[in-house]
């Protein structure tokens, strides 16, 4: 996770990113790959997971939710290996921290802890503990955005 | 009347101090702990009280201390906020369970509030002798705190649940058009993510913050108070404020004296229970603010190791029996305690303890409070007096 100053926004280009998780799907047109997401936080939370190209616009509806504020999104498929390889699975998450002590607030956002499971593809079972992004977006615990992308190879 | 003065003074500093953000104020706040209170230098002896602060400080200025400066000082931790249980979510952080069959019956766990155990220290020169005696001794005490049970008002579980569902479905819209809006701020908003650039994301994600709370605020009717994901965690954040209506409190303590500069004795030990009745005085439970008025009845048992038996001092067992009824007007808050102390075996000791008190919030981190009246003596009673200058952050209330 980076953190930079916050500078003038540049035009439009694309960017490869150059440390991108990858998990290899496979090239199989009957594999369902799965995804699950666990957050561990006391806050309430929603989170998603989008099929998208490499700007980050999602090519279908979303692949994974999360049904309840735990955050969590139980095992779920994403799509057959060969129709999803080449896409970035990317997966955002919202976590509002509640209570009116910040130093508690404070506590909790470094202890909240995110694990992204993927399931049936040529990697078999990977696990990611580690968020691209993690964001203060009000600068006191209290609104919180987690993000991580995935690049899905066939091999 | 110079105390009174230089107490004034130290609030109109501590206010400028606090609105310059200098301080660090967030760490400061009442000390009402379970140390504070088997000593009798809280404000008040009876009562419940919220979740617990991770850690908090305090200080009680007592006018009849020969030193103008604040002679009472307590700190208190809530270990539940140093650990983090690997399952941990925001329902059995709240206690919202919706039953074995997973229902939409949503039900509050009684007992959630059990795991804010809290451990207090508190230092403080108070007359801690049964009798008439005007001496103070170095006080040292230490207490641990707990909620036992709890009891929301009828539907507060299903409203909270309700508003949670609500704010599920809005935040799955804003996270859909993180991915689908082709405006030039989500544009840039995702080319900052792919190159894990953090600072410009947020920026991005404050003016579109702004950009929809302006909306809202607009002179366009169709936006005018539309629901968002922002305005229902404020809701939802209000909700978890809300006081039970019933609570049981559980607290136990021990307090070592100072007998001249090296020595320390035991003094007291106590464990004590309180029970509170808040009744909203709001006819709408979806007010801005919430009022109350609430009841509380107390009792301690007590070994005193420094009872008055007749001419000689020596331990004797105290039973207090008390209650204190509060109202709550945001900002100010006020009431009066009365509490009786029997020692067994020892009919000729009885005292009591009345006072009342008010608290006022100046600012959203400042509070100012007092308390007056007569506290435990032997044969005579004593004049109790004090003023607080207490921090706190958010919208908590000093809770008596």
């Amino acid at each position: 996770m980076q953190e930079k100053d916050s500078c003038c926004l540049n035009p439009i280009a694309f960017i490869s990113p150059a440390n991108m998780n990858t998990y290899k799907v496979g090239a199989s047109a009957t594999t369902p790959i799965k995804l699950s997401v666990d957050v561990t936080t006391r806050g309430f939370a929603d989170t998603r997971a989008f099929l998208t190209d490499t700007d980050l616009v999602a090519i279908g509806p979303s692949v994974g939710d999360s049904s309840n504020a735990s955050g969590d999104i139980a095992p779920t498929i994403i799509g057959n290996a060969v129709d999803i390889a080449g896409r970035y699975l990317s997966i955002t998450t919202h976590i509002r921290i509640t209570g009116t002590d910040i130093v508690a607030r404070q506590m909790e956002f470094t202890r909240i802890k995110m694990l992204y499971t993927l399931d049936n593809g040529i990697d078999g079972h990977k696990e990611f503990n580690n968020p691209d992004t993690m964001i203060d977006l009000n600068g006191d615990y209290t609104k919180i955005e987690i993000t991580k992308d995935i690049l899905l190879t066939s091999i | 009347m110079k105390k009174l003065l230089c107490l004034l003074c130290c609030i109109t500093m501590a206010g400028k101090v606090a609105a310059q953000t200098v301080l660090n104020t967030d760490k400061l706040a009442v000390p009402q702990s379970a140390a504070t209170r088997l000593i009798d230098a809280s404000q008040t002896l009876s009562g419940t009280s919220g979740p617990p602060k991770a850690f908090a400080l305090g200080l009680l200025q007592s006018f009849d201390n020969s030193n103008g400066w604040p002679q009472n000082y307590a700190a208190e931790i809530t270990p539940y906020w140093m650990i983090s249980p690997a399952n941990r979510n925001f329902y059995n952080y709240i206690g919202l369970d919706s039953g074995r069959f997973k229902t939409s019956n949503w039900k509050t766990n009684p007992f959630a509030a059990a795991k804010f155990v809290s451990i207090s220290i508190a230092f403080a020169n108070k007359n801690m002798s049964a009798d008439s005696a005007n001496g103070k001794q170095k006080v040292f005490s230490i207490g641990a705190h707990t909620t036992l049970l709890r009891a929301y008002r009828k539907n507060y579980a299903a409203g909270l649940a309700a508003n949670l569902q609500q704010w599920i479905v809005l935040d799955k819209a804003a996270i859909l058009r993180q991915y689908t809006d082709t405006s030039l701020l989500y544009r840039q908003y995702r080319q900052a993510r792919l190159r894990g650039d953090t600072a410009t994301m947020r920026t991005i994600r404050q003016q579109l913050d702004k950009q929809e709370q302006a909306s809202i605020q607009g002179a366009d009717q169709q936006f005018q108070h539309r629901v968002t994901a922002d305005s229902l965690a404020v809701a939802i954040e209000k909700q978890l404020n809300e006081k039970p209506i019933f609570q049981w409190d559980l607290s136990t303590a021990y307090a070592a004296y100072g007998v001249g500069d090296s020595t320390w004795k035991s003094g007291r030990s106590a464990v004590w229970t309180s029970v509170e009745l808040n009744l909203p005085l709001n006819s709408q439970a979806d007010k801005t603010q919430l009022n109350y008025l609430s009841v509380a009845a107390y009792m301690r048992y007590m070994y005193d190791a420094y009872t008055q038996n007749k001419k000689e001092v020596g331990p004797g067992n105290a039973i207090d029996l008390g209650g204190k009824i509060m109202f709550e007007f945001d900002p100010v808050s006020f009431g009066t305690e009365y509490v009786h102390r029997s020692y067994t075996g020892l009919t000729a000791l009885k005292s009591q303890r009345f006072v009342g008190f008010i608290n006022y919030r100046i600012t959203k981190a400042l509070y100012f409070s007092g308390t007056f009246g007569n506290d435990f003596g032997f044969n005579k009673p004593r004049l109790f007096s004090a003023l607080g200058i207490n921090w706190g952050f958010g919208n908590e209330k000093v809770s008596f």
